[in-house]
């Protein structure tokens, strides 16, 4: 075998033990696979991070309402910002390496997820069904939900995330009580 | 600190997210870089992975007896998702096949000395998979091979001919850049 006259030199070796051996992906890829967890069904009722200790002495739901308006919106144009990042990273790494062929099929893919999101959004929203509706609209909680738990972890003052969990969580406890048959399981694809 | 095996039984048994997200936590810094390398350092890619590793890792988890530590049984299973995502991408050749092949060194390379992660990731897929494992992870020729599925010889020519091409492409020497492909 080669390895008897193939031996590292010391200088080799010092080379490779000062590789890092530990590194952390994206925070993103936690909730992705977490996320991805509970659509295949192996974790169980989400967990929510821990709320502010502090509560505000007036009522802060209005607020709250106006602000997942917004928000709802929002969330959805960064449902396509965070695809269109993604692709944006990928287009950036490709020109970086001048591979050019990589980079002009990443700007595609940048161009195609944007309108995708995008255009996936409209049709839920304009559609007849409204089971598609319900469904996109849950979807859109769902994101919006994830969002400002997101906020809270980075940001745990921050009260205008605060104030939309609070009201997420109070319209769906609101919900819950007028449902006369609340579905046990609830699944939600995010793709 | 609570042990890893109690955190396993919690997301078997319960589904316990809590759980999850400790031991992702706790072994995902560890399993990141291993694939991260095995995929020649495209951060999508691995992230890809490590994800398919993660739910595999958590579809089997009732099987998990704790023989080994549960890093360890991650970054087997890390592995595998590694090689199988280079098989589909048709990235993953015959790793016995002992025909030379030049490795593809970007035209900027060629006369200036590159940065050894950058190397790595230029090494036909076995050969990087044998000089990650065996070189910067440690495992033996015969882990390797079980690992891998190749023979011990294998692991060892492929061994060679990465350290080779390693050297030719860190010195920035274009006539040593051959190995055999994998």
């Amino acid at each position: 075998m080669h390895d008897r006259d193939d031996e590292l030199t010391a200088a080799e070796r010092e080379r490779f033990e000062s590789l890092p051996r530990e590194m952390m992906p994206s925070r993103l890829l936690e909730e992705r696979i977490v996320s991805e967890l509970h659509t295949r069904g192996y974790l169980g009722e989400r967990q929510h991070v821990r709320r502010p200790a502090w509560r505000p002495s007036w009522n802060p739901f209005p607020i709250a309402a106006a602000a997942a308006g917004i928000a709802l919106f929002a969330s959805g144009l960064a449902v396509g910002q965070w695809m269109g990042a993604r692709h944006t990273a990928e287009t950036m790494l490709a020109m970086q390496r001048q591979d050019s062929a990589n980079a002009a099929a990443a700007i595609q893919r940048t161009g195609s997820a944007y309108l995708s999101a995008l255009g996936t959004l409209a049709q839920a929203s304009t559609s007849s069904d409204p089971k598609e509706v319900a469904r996109a609209r849950m979807a859109a909680q769902n994101v919006l939900h994830e969002a400002a738990n997101e906020m809270v972890r980075q940001a745990p003052d921050d009260p205008v995330s605060a104030y939309i969990l609070q009201g997420l969580d109070q319209a769906s406890k609101v919900k819950a009580a007028s449902a006369p048959a609340p579905d046990k399981k609830k699944s939600l694809v995010w793709n | 600190m609570t042990p890893d095996r109690d955190l396993v039984e919690a997301v078997a048994r319960d589904g316990d997210e809590v759980a999850f997200r400790e031991l992702y936590r706790r072994h995902t810094p560890r399993l990141y870089p291993l694939v991260l390398r095995m995929v020649g350092g495209a951060e999508m890619d691995a992230e890809d992975v490590v994800q398919e590793a993660w739910v595999r890792a958590v579809s089997g988890m009732k099987r998990f007896r704790g023989e080994s530590s549960f890093s360890t049984w991650l970054c087997a299973i890390g592995l595998n998702a590694a090689r199988d995502h280079l098989r589909r991408r048709g990235r993953w050749g015959n790793t016995e096949d002992v025909t030379e092949v030049e490795i593809p060194v970007p035209p900027a390379a060629h006369g200036q000395r590159l940065d050894l992660e950058r190397v790595i990731a230029l090494l036909p897929a076995g050969c990087r998979a044998v000089l990650v494992l065996h070189d910067i992870e440690g495992y033996t020729h015969e882990e390797i091979a079980r690992q891998l599925g190749i023979a011990v010889g294998t692991s060892k020519s492929q061994l060679f001919a990465a350290r080779r091409a390693a050297r030719a492409l860190l010195t920035g020497t274009k006539e040593m850049s051959h190995a055999r492909p994998g």
